[in-house]
């Protein structure tokens, strides 16, 4: 399932906060400053597979294309993958935009903390900026990952707050929802998983 | 991309696929005069066909199309009512008349699903075809509507299910229930069945077939697009949302409302064909 998580525009979906303390990592973690023109979001995915395999999709950010399903690839621009990084993302057809140019704010091994931002592309997401976690947790007893994606982005000329956070809304369901279906094959596919996360 | 084909007729030429970018192919028809005048339901139809296809903006052609000519025998009472048969002096229980086959499936997100429907369709159809000669009573003009209605309907639906892996495909011999492509790939389908008394045409997302008779373009097929009055309140009744992100799209991300595949980014698995029967020489 996913789940909403706040956002400055009135939503009628609120998931109750369980064990894992999601209310708590969205406050230390997902903090965005949503100026008047802009519109922010949460939201929330439960995987069934353990944090360090859904981190190592997530974290790939040379190849995004492991788990979101529009991605057809993508360059990373000059040698070194750091803070500052960019990478040129070349979008599936069908979709409306052709390539994303996205600049990599953040990216933290230890607390499982992934943030970008988009500079440039045909997207109409103007100072698109978003924060990826994965935190450990039990599902049915098993290891599993809790998954946070938050953003904050630009409303466009034409497009009402509603309609903007709609569109990306439903941009990262898609995400997390492919992010959940490799992950769980790669654990089922994984001969024994550690629960030292 | 676009296809084109022309069955030649003592009258006029017909079927015609848009072609994005090069405009409308319009192949010169050599009208075949024979002696005596004879039933529209009893002349020949050789389909005279070609097709043309570009990439346009798409780095990799992802588009497919199909010309099967004489790929299946349609049973009259298809086509006309009984009544009007017997005044002709046709036999209505068994005469068929020869159709022919043509279609356009533009892909989205890779090409495996535009390829499978280039294939599987037409041998849907036959089945189909072959199927409805027994159940056919007393048909009215009405009736005959609602037959082709349910013959795409099934044949649609079933291509869906295929690609989706909710039914079952042989592949080698062997049967397959895995998805023919990622949920992201999804492809239009739109379909003529012509013979000599009719073109029947139908269409599952936003390619199009136009009649090109004499100058007169003519459109035999509406596309699903989000936009449109009675594909928006359906959208908005299973719980999703049309926005204009550089066009009308479904949750802003498709910009056909309805799709062979592509479950991801409309939510649903609802379609439905559009069939429009296109009468000519009546």
């Amino acid at each position: 399932m996913v789940g909403l998580v706040g956002g400055s525009t009135a939503r009628a979906e609120h998931v109750v906060a369980n064990a894992g303390g999601e209310t708590e990592y969205v406050r230390r973690l997902h903090r965005h400053a949503p100026a008047e023109h802009q519109c922010t979001s949460t939201l929330v995915k439960h995987i069934k597979a353990p944090v360090h395999l859904v981190w190592e999709l997530v974290r790939s950010f040379d190849q995004p294309q492991r788990y979101k399903p529009f991605v057809r690839n993508c360059v990373v621009r000059g040698d070194q993958l750091e803070v500052g990084s960019l990478r040129d993302v070349n979008v599936k057809t069908g979709l409306p935009a052709t390539t994303s140019t996205e600049r990599l704010e953040q990216l933290d091994d230890d607390l499982h903390i992934l943030g970008v931002k988009f500079v440039g592309g045909d997207h109409r997401l103007q100072n698109y900026s978003s924060i990826i976690t994965v935190h450990p947790e039990s599902i049915d007893g098993r290891p599993g990952t809790l998954v946070i994606e938050s953003f904050v982005v630009d409303v466009p000329d034409g497009n009402t707050k509603d309609e903007t956070c709609y569109f990306v809304e439903a941009v990262i369901k898609c995400n997390l929802k492919s992010l959940a279906e490799v992950s769980e094959q790669l654990a089922v596919e994984s001969p024994t998983s550690p629960i030292d996360q | 991309m676009a296809a084109a084909a022309i069955c030649v007729e003592d009258e006029a030429a017909c079927a015609a696929a848009e072609c994005a970018g090069i405009g409308n192919l319009d192949l010169a028809a050599a009208g075949a005069g024979a002696g005596g005048k004879r039933s529209v339901y009893l002349m020949d139809c050789a389909p005279v066909w070609g097709c043309a296809s570009t990439r346009g903006r798409s780095t990799e052609m992802e588009d497919a199309c199909a010309a099967a000519p004489r790929f299946a025998d349609v049973p009259v009472r298809l086509l006309a009512s009984r009544r009007d048969l017997d005044r002709l002096g046709l036999d209505a229980d068994t005469l068929r008349l020869p159709a022919h086959l043509f279609g356009v499936f533009d892909g989205h997100g890779g090409a495996e699903v535009a390829s499978y429907c280039r294939e599987r369709l037409q041998v849907l159809l036959r089945q189909e075809l072959r199927l409805l000669s027994k159940d056919l009573g007393e048909t009215s003009e009405a009736d005959m509507k609602e037959h082709w209605d349910e013959l795409f309907t099934r044949c649609f639906q079933r291509l869906d299910d295929e690609v989706s892996g909710q039914a079952s495909r042989l592949v080698g011999g062997v049967q397959e229930t895995r998805p023919v492509a990622a949920e992201n790939v999804g492809s239009t389908a739109v379909v003529a069945v012509v013979c000599s008394s009719h073109v029947v045409v139908a269409n599952c997302g936003d390619s199009r077939v136009v009649l090109c008779r004499g100058k007169e373009p003519l459109e035999l097929s509406i596309d699903h697009k989000p936009d449109r009055k009675d594909e928006r309140a359906r959208i908005e009744a299973l719980g999703g949302k049309v926005i204009q992100w550089n066009g009308y799209r479904v949750s802003g991300i498709l910009a056909m409302s309805r799709s062979i595949g592509m479950y991801i980014a409309s939510g649903t698995k609802s379609w439905q064909n559009d069939l429009f029967p296109f009468l000519s020489g009546m």
